[in-house]
């Protein structure tokens, strides 16, 4: 495998200095007078200060390093929506300090046009300004809208006595984002849009002892809200994914929506997936049915068998996000495999891994019907991990976590062990094909990569310490390259 | 969820206000114990219709907010200060209520409830407009007065989008999979069900829509429109008493899937209509504290301290005074201009059905629509569709 050069595109900036970038945004006029926050007429605006930490020490293969923005802090995720009267996109992040809002008119430099801070997100009671946590953020294209979901974890609360829900924030003008409202939902860790984003499923946390949630409970399921009208949003009274571990209501942590439709509900106790809309055959009830965001009918999934013998109760089943490639991959059906993210904060030697399993016996209701003394296991197809592997770092913090698919190439982050490019094309054997790592050193933060995004050719990493590193993966893209890439509820 | 407990304190009496913050107003108290020494008045408005054909309800309005101005009043006042009530007859029509309103406003209430007709309730949050005098419409349906944008003015009721809303997320518990939306061919109706259908439709539920001649509904005809589409699940907007019948048809007909009602049915001629057929209806209705476990024990005050059972618009008026009281303690002043901008952003006020916020247009972010259910000849609430 060759090397390339690791810092190309960056020779041209200064190491970890604040720099005005005049180029994008700064060349439109202000806000004409009187137009409001939402006024789609407002067009262009003032570019903000932003920080660029270049990553000299960066370990790299198959990657190029091209720009870092700061924003406003690190950030668990990202997400972006492509404005048509602009005729580019604007990329959003959220993470501990809040709300960052960047134009991608010169996409491999960011330009930060606006924020809201963690300290104009405190609710009355709040007693830090720090928001939490926002993985999987999900936005709605069409309207405009960006949802921050709110863990109750957040702003110096804990799990039993935090808020949980969400902000709205219509990004209508992405230089003057506005709140339209937070929303209490009992759930909050991450949230993922369904049916064109007139739903939202909130999920997780893990078990909390929250006043109203069922004692037998060990961690939060789905919750419906119904965002039609954002001025009043309405959250069912009826948690959708029960029963989720062998017969046990437990952790949902992501929900992934695939381009069929379907959605992944990922968490403890493994991957189900879910029609939402349309006449489908519901194997658990035994008969054809309306699906609905409220009411939606089971397809297919399950858990694997634990790849970790010295794993914890917990983490064995811990499937944390998922992605469903509807597309033939390599020898297996149409829609048969199901890459899966196990996290496990252990040692890196034994940390959360990459999984490939597949869905073959699972269409019939299997794992709504598994039981601890008659479990139902999908085949785990091959699993991969960067410990051992070239670049890879032998401490920290080293789990999988959160990833995006392009053709046959998954690039994931890794916390600690950076972005991690893997060619799926044989799904028994998944193989390293780049990486990108950044350790501490002098003038340079340290990486912890949460999540990687493929976004129109180039490769956007949210970062907890460094924010948002901008790559460019330059190894041989395996497979059909894909027109829209599919996370959360897919990028359009 | 976790605002519930919440409510649920929240009718606790006395302890209500302690959860609604109201006991941490500054107050001068007698050393020696007993009720706080208040220094000064403060005065608060109360508009409701005191003779006519509503004359009983608007009675009822007065004296909620009376209750809420002497419990306010046993907790050290607001600001220290004593609250009182100016009363003045709005009747029903505009210019009854634009004439009670510039009474009030001649009092120098610092801030106005009640408003139980629409067209008296808009005329006084026009007359009140120019003053930013803080108004809290607390009986009034809220789509005109929504419409007619006053900055000072705050519905407490929903609209009729709402209901509408209500009505399908309810049915969204019940899983239906064909759904008849019949009316009784009245423009209210018409519009009604028009929301409920569009967005049943949006959900890709199958759903036949039918309007019934505004004389004379041909029940027959609309049970049959139930029975060609194979419905699951009935809603019916309209007057109570063909609500009634077409249920009692329905089930002649042998008809067994979910039947629920606009709130144009919260009325006993519905249940006598639909004989023995009524058990299981549910009703999409506006909350009354007959129906709210939480508001026993306001109920049980209320009831002592004037020897009948409180209505709906006694429980409106109770809260839009206390809202209003809490705007005043949070602006630490009575100035209109600062009341009103802490109205939409009360910290942890809770009603007997939840949180109480509004919207950028003053609608209620969280409506008070409630599903009851009739059993054995009674209303019982099955669900307040809250989960904040």
């Amino acid at each position: 495998m060759k090397t390339k050069p690791l810092v190309a595109g960056a020779v041209a900036l200064a190491t970890a200095v604040v720099v005005q970038l005049g180029g994008a945004g700064a060349a439109f006029a202000a806000e004409p007078p009187g137009s409001s926050p939402s006024d789609n007429s407002a067009h262009g605006g003032a570019v903000l200060d932003d920080i660029h930490n270049v990553p000299t020490t960066a370990v790299a293969k198959n990657v190029t390093f091209i720009d870092n923005v700061r924003g406003v802090s690190g950030y668990s995720a990202l997400n972006f929506i492509k404005y048509d009267k602009y005729g580019y996109d604007f990329m959003f992040a959220n993470g501990t300090g809040g709300l960052a809002v960047w134009s991608l008119e010169d996409p491999q430099h960011p330009a930060l046009v606006s924020k809201i801070t963690a300290a104009e997100l405190r609710l009355p009671g709040d007693t830090q300004d720090r928001f939490w946590e926002g993985e999987n953020m999900t936005v709605d294209p069409k309207r405009k809208l960006v949802f921050l979901i709110r863990d109750p974890r957040g702003f110096g609360g804990t799990v039993r006595t935090g808020q949980s829900g969400v902000y709205i924030v219509d990004v209508k003008n992405p230089w003057k984002p506005e709140i339209v409202t937070f929303h209490p939902i009992p759930a909050g860790h991450t949230s993922t849009c369904i049916n064109d984003c007139k739903y939202l499923w909130s999920v997780g946390p893990a078990n909390t002892g929250t006043p109203g949630h069922d004692p037998s409970w060990n961690g939060v399921p789905v919750r419906v809200t119904d965002i039609h009208d954002i001025k009043h949003p309405y959250t069912f009274d009826r948690a959708v994914d029960l029963d989720r571990l062998d017969g046990v209501t437990d952790y949902v942590h992501s929900v992934d929506v695939d381009k069929d439709g379907v959605a992944w509900v990922s968490g403890e106790g493994g991957v189900r997936g879910y029609w939402t809309e349309g006449n489908h055959y519901d194997p658990v009830q035994k008969r054809n049915r309306v699906a609905t965001a409220y009411d939606p009918v089971p397809y297919a999934g399950g858990t694997v068998t634990p790849i970790n013998p010295a794993g914890t109760a917990f983490y064995d089943f811990f499937d944390h996000n998922a992605y469903h490639p509807t597309e033939k991959v390599g020898s297996f059906d149409k829609g048969e495999l199901l890459y899966i993210t196990n996290e496990n904060v252990t040692s890196c030697a034994r940390a959360g891994e990459f999984k490939i399993a597949s869905l073959k016996g699972s269409y019939d209701g299997e794992s709504w019907r598994s039981t601890p003394e008659n479990p139902f296991r999908l085949e785990l197809l091959s699993h991969w991990s960067p410990w051992g592997k070239e670049g890879s770092a032998t401490t920290g913090s080293c789990s999988a976590h959160w990833f995006t698919v392009n053709g046959n190439i998954v690039a994931q982050g890794w916390y600690g062990q950076g972005t991690r490019f893997l060619d799926v094309s044989d799904p028994r054997n998944p193989t390293q094909v780049g990486y990108f790592r950044v350790p501490s050193g002098q003038g340079v933060t340290g990486g912890s990569a949460s999540a990687v995004y493929w976004h129109n050719g180039l490769v956007y990493v949210a970062d907890y310490n460094r924010g948002v590193d901008v790559l460019r993966f330059d190894g041989e893209l395996a497979g059909a390259p894909d027109d829209k890439i599919c996370w959360n509820s897919c990028d359009k | 969820m976790r605002r519930r407990g919440a409510v649920r304190v929240a009718a606790l009496g006395a302890t209500a206000l302690v959860v609604s913050g109201l006991l941490a107003a500054c107050f001068a108290s007698d050393e020696g114990g007993g009720a706080p020494r208040l220094r000064g008045e403060i005065t608060f408005g109360v508009l409701a219709p005191l003779s006519g054909d509503l004359a009983e309800r608007g009675q009822d309005l007065v004296d909620g907010a009376q209750l809420a101005a002497a419990e306010l009043n046993d907790q050290g006042g607001v600001l220290g200060r004593q609250v009182k009530v100016a009363v003045e007859d709005g009747g029903c029509a505009p210019a009854t209520g634009e004439q009670g309103a510039t009474g009030l406003a001649a009092k120098k209430v610092v801030g106005m409830v009640g408003g139980l007709c629409e067209d008296a309730a808009v005329a006084a949050a026009n007359a009140v407009a120019a003053a930013g005098t803080p108004f809290l419409v607390s009986s009034a349906r809220a789509d005109r007065l929504i419409e007619a944008g006053v900055p000072s003015v705050f519905p407490l009721e929903g609209t009729v989008y709402q209901e509408a809303l209500a009505a399908v997320h309810w049915m969204g518990y019940r899983s239906p999979q064909r759904v008849a939306v019949l009316d009784d061919g009245s423009p209210a109706a018409q519009r009604l069900s028009g929301l409920v259908t569009d967005r049943v439709k949006a959900d890709g539920l199958t759903v036949s829509r039918q309007s019934a001649e505004a004389k004379g509904p041909d029940l027959a005809k609309l049970a049959s429109t139930v029975t060609a589409a194979r419905a699951d699940f009935v809603y019916w907007a309209g007057a109570a008493e063909p609500g009634g019948r077409l249920l009692s048809a329905l089930r002649q007909a042998g008809y067994a899937g979910h039947f629920l009602a606009s709130s144009e049915s919260d009325s006993p001629e519905f249940q006598q209509a639909a004989g023995a057929a009524a058990d299981d209806a549910y009703l999409a209705m506006a909350a009354s504290p007959r129906l709210l476990p939480a508001a026993a024990d306001w109920a049980a005050r209320f009831k002592d301290r004037y020897r009948r059972e409180p209505g709906r618009d006694a429980m409106q008026a109770y809260d839009a005074l206390r809202a209003l009281a809490q705007a005043v303690r949070q602006a630490g002043d009575t100035a209109p201009a600062k009341v009103v901008d802490n109205l939409p952003r009360l910290e942890n006020f809770t009603t007997f059905t939840g949180t109480l916020r509004f919207a950028a247009d003053h609608s209620l972010t969280y409506d008070n629509f409630i599903i009851a259910q009739v059993r054995g000849g009674k209303l019982i609430l099955a669900s307040k569709l809250r989960t904040d």
